[in-house]
Order: structure tokens, then C-alpha cells, then sequence
């Protein structure tokens, strides 16, 4: 009962968090412009416009979605703390764990509408113009976006959990986001190279970023073939079948959530007792 | 209906309450005083199993710790720094809270109760301090728990703030609740309270009835020498530059004023928490 209430007041309250609107809108934005663009290369060039968006929706995915989980989730716990308002939900009779599962399950929520909404119109949009035959490659992206929204908000909430203000915890988002999203692959490539490390330990560095795995799983479920993923895709798919290459890519997106919100809420239950 | 034993919280290398040990009877209202840092605000905190700590704390027979959650239903808490979540309206907060302790929302006649029904649509954010505080003290009200833990609840009022406060704390204490109040502001304290408790770095240093304060009170009169018979109830203090200082019990001090006669005299009141020491001594 107070975990519904508590995430049911936390959804209203995301949707009401100027940045985390701000960057959703600009999210879904972006991916209905990209959507109008490629339909506009289809009547001109007579191209797949599905392939288009997707790769572009990927990539937009790849980017936006760690921003929007790891900042509001990093501020969500420590800006409550900072300001004295978390004080009014540790002073009621409620579980603390039932607190943070709350709030997560609030935000997740809210990031969660985000993710189906900014990709919603999209879909829409190439289902009128384009036909309804990608639809399930099409909700299978939705469905990574969100399972990647999750994972990032985890480790969002993990940031918040053992940050002292809004503004440490803002910052160590950024810096995870850049790890994430930039330097993991590079550091990769560079390892890789300078260690001549081989193909299995590759392959584990390459898609054990929640990242690289929804890029990895995004375009294998659209294309249907690991042909895209480059080497790390293909040894993988050579190992494990391409279906069990999915279903590991999925486990490393569910393991991120996982791992993220149980060492969060130890964190946030550490400063606290009862 | 709150039981600490041996009570002890660090804060890294600092011990901010050490080995504090007292019992509040049910419908009791208490005054926790001391200076910035003595430890008030930490106690509470305890209380409500806000900060890891040492030793034991119940409210009603709960230990906060392990049963905190009929511990939390039996208080109502107004914080020193009241904050509530920046997106919700005051109606909202109230709500927020009546949900969480299982009661159907019905926010506006709490936000009546303190003066604040005009303000239920309004962000919170939007709140002046004082504004702030009212809307604590209706959350502290919800679901009626009988153990009001009050931090510095009279800070950001104004005067009409004040008088609603005091008339909150009465219709508290006519209802049978228990009130813990941290404060260093001691101004219309005597009133309101039974007990005294005096925090000192993180310890208790004195602890007395309003009964026993009300009876160690005492004036100081300070007069030039040399000392005349004195009436009962006198006693002589140390004095400087041939002047006499007198401690002067209540009650004496107009048998006092004739024993000196016509001689100039100063006559001052000692500081409250001298007289609460001297009363728990």
C-alpha cells in the first residue's frame, strides 16, 4: 500500500520535474523529426524508411536515455535529502525500503511513459505512412528502451543513494554517462589493442556495458542477424546462437537494473536504521 | 511513552549524544533545551530512527529499530528545517502524508486548522517560512499521534504564528498527547511546558519538574554593603567592590526590600537555565 502510494506520488512528481520534461521532450522530439525525415528519403529515394529510423532511434536511445535515467535518478534521492524533504517520508510509519522500491518504481514509471511516448509518435507515424510489417521489430526497440531506461535509472538511484548533495550527485551522473556512453567503447578498443586480450574476454568487456548491449540487441532485433554487431556480435552469435546472444544481452540490461537498485538501497538503508 | 537508554550517536569523530538515558510519561510536555550543537535536534532524529545510533530508544513500548513501524505511527514530527517535495502543492503534501498512514485524503481541514486553507493550491516552494512551518505542523497532526516531537517549532513564525502555536501545543496537551519540544528560545517556554531537560554536548545535564524550577527560582539583589539582619529564604553571594549580593528566594524579596531601607538596589532575574540546574541539582 505505501509503495504504491509512494510511487504513485513519485510518477506525478517526475512528470513534473522541469529537466527530466525538458529532456524527454527533447528526446521525443528528435525521434519523430528523425521518423519525418526518413519518410521523406522513402518518397524520394524509395529506400526502407524503418531501417532509417531505427538505426537513428538506436543512436538516439543510445544517447538520450542514459542521460535522462542517470541525472534524474542521481538527483531524485540526494536533491530529497539535501533539501530536508526526505525527512518527511523517514518519519512516517512506512518501510524504508519500501521508500526507495517507491520511488523507484515512480521514476521508472515516469522514464518508462517517456520512452514509449518520445518512440510512440514515431511508431505511429511510420505505421500510417510505411505500413505495419516492422511493428514487432519496432516494439522490440521500445521494449530495449525501456529495459536500458531501467538499468540506468538503477544506477542513477545507486549515485543518489551515496551522494551527500544534488550537486556531487549531478556531477557523478554526467561522468558515469560519459563513461557509458563514450569512453566505455573506446576503453575497449583501446584495451583490446594494447593487451591483445582474447576473443571471450572481448567479448565480455564489448557487451557488458548496458549501452553496448542495448546498441548489440537493438540491431540484431531489427535486422534479424548479428551481420551489424561487428566482431564482438559475431563471435558471440558463433558461441551462443543468436537467440542465446539476445537473451544474455537482455540478462546484462536486467543484471545492470538489478545490481544498481539492491547496492542503492543498501546504501540508503545504511543511513538510516528501523 | 518514549524510553532512551544509554543513547549514543557519532557523527564521524564527533559524539554528538552520549549515553543520554531519560523516560517521558504519556501526556507529559517536555522542553529539551541547550545551546546550538548541544544535541536536540540529534535526539529527536533518534527518536524517530533518522540517524544510526547505540543503545535503545521505544516510543510506547516500540523499539524504533526493530519495530519502527508502530514506533513512526505513534509520532508526529515537525522538523527544525521543514521541506517538503518541491513539485507538490500543499494540499498534496497533506494528502500525501493522510495516504501514507492509511487514511482517506481529505487535506483541507488540517490545512484549516492552521491557518493555511487559503494556501492549499499553492506550490510549496511558494511558502514562506513561516507558511512553511504551519504546513509541518498539519502533517505532524495527521492520523492524530499521540507524541508530538517538535524541533524549533517556534522559528519563522510571527506573532500570530506564535499564538496558533502555543494554541496547537494546549489543545495537544488537552488531548492527552505527549510533546517533546526542542528549542533554544525560551521566551513563553514556562507556560507551555512540565519538564525541563537540559542537553549540554550531548549529554544530559539537568532535568527538572516545572513544579521544582518554579520553586528553585530566586532573585539576584545587589546592594552596597554592610550587611543588615536578612529575613529567611536569603542566602549571601559572593559579592565585588564592597557590594552585597543576595539570592533571594520568591516570596522574600518584599521582606528583603524593607530590611534595606532606603539603600539603592539592583534587582535582576538569573538566567532560566541556571535556575533549571539548580532545580535538578
Amino acid at each position: 500500500m505505501s509503495l504504491r502510494t509512494i510511487a504513485r506520488w513519485d510518477a506525478r512528481g517526475v512528470l513534473r520535474d522541469r529537466w527530466f520534461v525538458v529532456v524527454a521532450s527533447a528526446f521525443g522530439a528528435l525521434v519523430l523529426a528523425s521518423a519525418l525525415v526518413a519518410l521523406a528519403s522513402v518518397d524520394v529515394l524509395g529506400v526502407s524508411a524503418f531501417g532509417r529510423v531505427a538505426a537513428t532511434m538506436i543512436h538516439l536511445g543510445m544517447l538520450f536515455i542514459p542521460l535522462i535515467g542517470l541525472t534524474v535518478g542521481a538527483v531524485w534521492i540526494a536533491g530529497e535529502r539535501e533539501s530536508g524533504s526526505l525527512v518527511l517520508l523517514l518519519s512516517q510509519p512506512v518501510e524504508r525500503r519500501a521508500i526507495f522500491a517507491g520511488k523507484f518504481c515512480g521514476v521508472a514509471w515516469g522514464m518508462a511513459a517517456a520512452v514509449v511516448l518520445g518512440f510512440g509518435a514515431a511508431g505511429l507515424l511510420l505505421a500510417v505512412r510505411a505500413g505495419t510489417d516492422r511493428i514487432p521489430a519496432f516494439l522490440w526497440l521500445v521494449g530495449l528502451s525501456v529495459l536500458l531506461a531501467l538499468a540506468m535509472l538503477a544506477a542513477g538511484f545507486f549515485i543518489s543513494a551515496r551522494s551527500p548533495s544534488r550537486s556531487r550527485a549531478l556531477g557523478a551522473a554526467l561522468v558515469a554517462w560519459l563513461v557509458f556512453v563514450i569512453v566505455s567503447d573506446l576503453g575497449v578498443l583501446g584495451t583490446a589493442m594494447v593487451l591483445r586480450l582474447p576473443a571471450p574476454a572481448l567479448l565480455l568487456l564489448g557487451s557488458i556495458n548496458p549501452v553496448s548491449a542495448y546498441r548489440l540487441a537493438a540491431i540484431i532485433g531489427i535486422t534479424g542477424s548479428a551481420d551489424l554487431t561487428g566482431p564482438v556480435g559475431l563471435y558471440a552469435v558463433d558461441r551462443l546462437g543468436l537467440g542465446g546472444f539476445v537473451v544474455a544481452l537482455v540478462l546484462v540490461l536486467a543484471a545492470w537494473t538489478a545490481a544498481g537498485y539492491l547496492a542503492g538501497r543498501a546504501r540508503f538503508l545504511r543511513a538510516v536504521e528501523g | 511513552m518514549i524510553t532512551v537508554r544509554g543513547l549514543s550517536v557519532r557523527f564521524g569523530d564527533r559524539e554528538a549524544l552520549r549515553a543520554v538515558t531519560l523516560a517521558i510519561p504519556a501526556g507529559q510536555r517536555v522542553a529539551l533545551l541547550g545551546a546550538n550543537g548541544a544535541g536536540k535536534t540529534t535526539l529527536l532524529r533518534a527518536l524517530l530512527a533518522l540517524v544510526p545510533y547505540d543503545g535503545e530508544v521505544a516510543i510506547g513500548g516500540h523499539d524504533v529499530r526493530t519495530d519502527g513501524l508502530r514506533a513512526r505511527a505513534l509520532l508526529g514530527y515537525v522538523p527544525q528545517s521543514p521541506a517538503f517535495p518541491p513539485h507538490l502543492t500543499a494540499s498534496e503534501v497533506v494528502a500525501f502524508v493522510q495516504e501514507i498512514r492509511g487514511l482517506p485524503a481529505d487535506p483541507l481541514p488540517a490545512l484549516a486548522r492552521v491557518g493555511l486553507d487559503a494556501e492549499s493550491g499553492k506550490p510549496v516552494g511558494y511558502l514562506s517560512g513561516g507558511m512553511g512551518r504551519r504546513l509541518a505542523l498539519a502533517v505532524a497532526q495527521v492520523g492524530d499521534p499521540p507524541v508530538l516531537l517538535l524541533d524549533e517549532p517556534a522559528s519563522h513564525l510571527d506573532a500570530g504564528g506564535e499564538t496558533l502555536l502555543r494554541e496547537w501545543v494546549e489543545e495537544a496537551y488537552s488531548l492527552g498527547r505527549t510533546v517533546l519540544v526542542a528549542t533554544h528560545h525560551l521566551n513563553g517556554l514556562l507556560a507551555m511546558v512540565d519538564r525541563m531537560i537540559l542537553l549540554e554536548a550531548g549529554a544530559v545535564r539537568a532535568d527538572a519538574g516545572m513544579d521544582a524550577v518554579r520553586r528553585a527560582r530566586w532573585l539576584e539583589v545587589t546592594t552596597p554593603g554592610p550587611m543588615p539582619q536578612l529575613p529567611d529564604g536569603v542566602t549571601l553571594m559572593p559579592g565585588s567592590n564592597g557590594r552585597l549580593r543576595l539570592r533571594v528566594r520568591d516570596g522574600s524579596l518584599a521582606a528583603v526590600l524593607d530590611a534595606l531601607g532606603s539603600r539603592p538596589v539592583d534587582i535582576h532575574e538569573p538566567a532560566l537555565l541556571d535556575v533549571l540546574r539548580e532545580a535538578a541539582r
